[in-house]
C-alpha cells in the first residue's frame, strides 16, 4: 500500500484550537436562567399543614373571597382590609415581575394589568386570614402595617387552597372541579388504607 | 472537585420559609449546609458526570430490557412472579418516567463509579433542583461566588417541560405518606413544578387512596384517579393489600412499575454482568455468584432494597467489618459490590447524585455524611461551576 504523502498543512495545536474555539462560542449555561414556585413559599405550606380534608376551616385561617364576605362574617373593616392587602403584597411579591400576559395566563388563568406596578398580576381570589396571628401582631406592633404576610396570605385559581377551598365552600365533596372543565369519574369507595402500610413499620426512610 | 468556606446568609431561616423549605433542619440538625460550597469546572461537570451519567441510564434501560423477558433476572431481582407481566407490559407500552437519581464516588481525574441508581423514589430533589438554584443567584450577588458562576442544574426548567409533555385531560394525582414533613414537600415542590406546566393537579395521601366499586381508586370525594405520582417506592406498593390492583392497569403511575427492575440493588450485578469492565461500573455480583473481585479487596454488602443506608456493611479482605448501619432490612437478599471509599473533605465523605429527567442528565446535588455509609444524616450542600 503506498504511503501517503505527508503534506505540510498549517495543523493548529490542540490547545490553540480549544482557545479559538471558547472566544467564538458563547459559554454554554448549566443552569435554569429564571426560576419560581407557583405554589410553596411559606404562605402556602403555612395553610396546607393545617389543612385537613375533613375541616371546612383551616385550622390556622378562614377563608374569604372577598372584604365583604370577611366583613359579613362578623369581622372588623379593619381586620379585613389590612388582611386584603396584605395578602396583595405577598402575592406581588411571590410572582416574577416581568410575566407577559401570556405567561401570566398560562400559569394563573385569569389576570389583570397592575397600572401603578406596571405588571401582569394574576387575580385574586381570596385570601385566608389568620385573626389570632393578626391580633398578636395589632398587639405587638400597635399598627395595622400590611407589611407582613404572618396573619393573611392570598389564594388565586390553581393555587392549592383555590382547590380546597372552592369544593368546602360548596358544601360538598362531590363536585371536586378545577379550571379544566374535566369531570372525573365518581365510584363508591368500599374501603380506604389499601396502600401505604408497608411503610409504617419502617417509620422515616428515603431514597 | 474543590470544597471551600463559604458564608452562610444571615436570613437563611427566612429565606427558607419564604421559599417553603421547612425541612432545612431535620431533628435540630442542620440539613441544608452552606456554610461550605463544592466548585467544579464546566469541563468536569460534562465530561466526568453528565456524559457518563446519560450512558450508564442507557445501559440500565438495557438491563430492563432483558430483565422483562428473562424471568431468571426477575428472580435474582426478588421481584414477585405476580407482578413479573404487568413490569413488562408496563416496558413495552413505554409507561413514561419522570425522574431518577445516580449516586457516584468521585475518584479525582478517574472516572466516577456508580454506586446505586435511585430510580423510583429519589429524595433531594427540591433542594438539589430549585434551594441550591436560588443559593447560587444570592452567593454570585453577594460575591460568595464569582459573578459568572453557574450551576449544574437544569432541573427544574426538565422537570416543567417533562410535566408538560405528560399532560392529559384527567388531573394528575400527588401521593406522599402522612407524618412525614420532608416528604410532603417534595410532592408540594413537584405538584408546583407541575402546575407551572399547566397540569390540573390534586394531591391525597398514600393511606386515604380508595378502593371503589369496579376496582379503581379513588380519592376522598369519590373522584376515580387515573393518574399518580407517588413518592412511595413500588416494591412496597406490591406488598400492601391493593397491590394486586396494578396488574389491572388501570392507573397510570409515575413512576411507572417498570422502574422496579432498576430501584433494587440487583442492578449493580446485572450491569456488570452485561457490561463488565465499564470505567463507570464497580464490580458487583449477587450472593452465591462467583465473587468478582481479589479475595484481598474490600467489598460492601447491601440488601436488595435497603434504603437510606440501612444494613449496607463494609468489608475488608480480612472479612472484618469496617463499618455498618443499622436498618430494617437485615432479612432480605443481598448483594455485594467492590469497595470504593467516598472522597473526604474535611470532616465529611461526599457523594454525587446525578439527576435524570426523563432520559437527559439534568443536574446534580451533592451530599456529606460524617460515615462511609451515606445515611439520613447526610447534610446537602450547594455546588457551583467556575472554570
Amino acid at each position: 500500500m503506498a504511503k501517503r504523502k505527508r503534506t505540510n498543512k498549517n495543523v493548529m495545536s490542540p490547545s490553540r484550537r480549544r482557545a479559538e474555539r471558547t472566544q467564538t462560542m458563547p459559554r454554554k449555561r448549566m443552569s435554569g436562567k429564571y426560576l419560581t414556585l407557583a405554589l410553596m413559599g411559606g404562605a402556602a405550606v403555612f395553610v396546607i399543614r393545617a389543612c385537613n380534608d375533613t375541616q371546612e376551616t383551616d385550622d390556622e385561617g378562614v377563608y374569604y373571597t372577598s372584604t365583604q364576605d370577611c366583613v359579613n362574617d362578623g369581622n372588623s373593616v379593619q381586620l379585613c382590609n389590612d388582611a386584603w392587602n396584605s395578602a396583595n403584597i405577598a402575592l406581588a411579591s411571590e410572582v416574577p415581575k416581568d410575566l407577559t400576559q401570556a405567561a401570566c395566563v398560562a400559569r394563573y388563568d385569569s389576570c389583570y394589568f397592575a397600572t401603578p406596578s406596571q405588571r401582569w398580576m394574576p387575580s385574586l381570589s381570596g385570601f385566608i386570614v389568620d385573626k389570632e396571628a393578626y391580633k398578636e401582631n395589632v398587639e405587638n406592633t400597635g399598627s395595622h402595617s400590611a407589611s407582613t404576610s404572618a396573619y393573611s396570605h392570598p389564594v388565586w385559581k390553581h393555587s392549592r387552597e383555590y382547590t380546597w377551598h372552592s369544593s368546602a365552600k360548596s358544601h360538598s365533596r362531590k363536585t371536586m372541579t378545577s379550571g379544566s372543565g374535566y369531570s372525573s369519574k365518581k365510584s363508591s369507595t368500599v374501603s380506604r388504607g389499601g396502600f401505604g402500610h408497608s411503610s409504617s413499620s419502617r417509620g422515616h426512610w428515603g431514597g | 472537585m474543590l470544597r471551600h468556606q463559604t458564608i452562610v446568609r444571615p436570613d437563611l431561616a427566612k429565606i427558607a420559609h419564604a421559599h417553603g423549605f421547612d425541612f432545612h433542619i431535620i431533628d435540630d440538625e442542620i440539613y441544608w449546609d452552606e456554610s461550605r460550597a463544592y466548585r467544579f469546572t464546566l469541563r468536569q461537570v460534562e465530561e466526568q458526570i453528565q456524559k457518563p451519567t446519560a450512558e450508564l441510564h442507557q445501559m440500565c434501560l438495557e438491563v430492563v430490557d432483558r430483565a422483562v423477558k428473562d424471568e431468571s433476572l426477575m428472580e435474582q431481582l426478588a421481584i414477585p412472579p405476580l407482578y413479573w407481566e404487568a413490569i413488562a407490559e408496563s416496558w413495552r407500552c413505554q409507561d413514561p418516567s419522570l425522574y431518577g437519581r445516580m449516586d457516584f464516588v468521585w475518584c479525582g481525574n478517574g472516572p466516577v463509579k456508580l454506586l446505586e441508581y435511585n430510580a423510583d423514589t429519589p429524595t433531594s430533589l427540591y433542594e438539589s433542583a430549585y434551594f441550591q438554584w436560588l443559593w447560587m443567584e444570592d452567593a454570585r450577588r453577594n460575591g460568595t461566588i464569582a459573578r459568572d458562576a453557574d450551576q449544574y442544574n437544569a432541573i427544574q426548567d426538565k422537570l416543567i417541560a417533562r410535566f408538560a409533555e405528560l399532560d392529559a385531560p384527567a388531573p394528575l394525582y400527588f401521593c406522599c405518606c402522612k407524618d412525614t414533613q420532608e416528604d410532603r414537600g417534595t410532592v408540594l415542590y413537584l405538584e408546583d413544578c407541575a402546575i407551572q406546566a399547566g397540569l390540573e393537579t390534586r394531591f391525597i395521601h398514600i393511606e386515604d387512596i380508595g378502593l371503589g366499586v369496579g376496582g379503581v381508586l379513588t380519592d376522598l370525594a369519590d373522584n376515580v384517579i387515573e393518574r399518580a405520582f407517588k413518592l412511595y417506592p413500588l416494591e412496597w406498593m406490591m406488598r400492601d393489600e391493593n397491590g394486586p390492583l396494578l396488574r389491572k392497569r388501570r392507573e397510570q403511575w409515575i413512576e411507572p412499575l417498570w422502574k422496579g427492575v432498576l430501584s433494587n440493588k440487583g442492578l449493580l450485578p446485572l450491569l456488570w454482568r452485561f457490561f463488565p469492565n465499564h470505567p463507570n461500573l464497580l464490580p458487583a455480583w449477587f450472593a452465591g455468584e462467583i465473587r468478582q473481585i481479589p479475595a484481598s479487596a474490600s467489598y460492601v454488602r447491601k440488601p436488595l432494597f435497603s434504603r437510606e443506608g440501612g444494613n449496607i456493611t463494609i468489608f475488608d479482605g480480612q472479612q472484618r467489618v469496617i463499618d455498618s448501619a443499622d436498618g430494617d432490612y437485615g432479612e432480605e437478599p443481598v448483594i455485594y459490590q467492590a469497595f470504593q471509599p467516598l472522597p473526604r473533605f474535611g470532616e465529611s465523605y461526599t457523594l454525587i447524585g446525578s439527576w435524570i429527567v426523563d432520559d437527559e442528565a439534568v443536574g446534580m446535588g451533592i451530599r456529606e455524611d460524617n460515615t462511609l455509609i451515606t445515611k439520613d444524616t447526610s447534610r446537602f450542600v450547594p455546588h457551583y461551576i467556575a472554570g
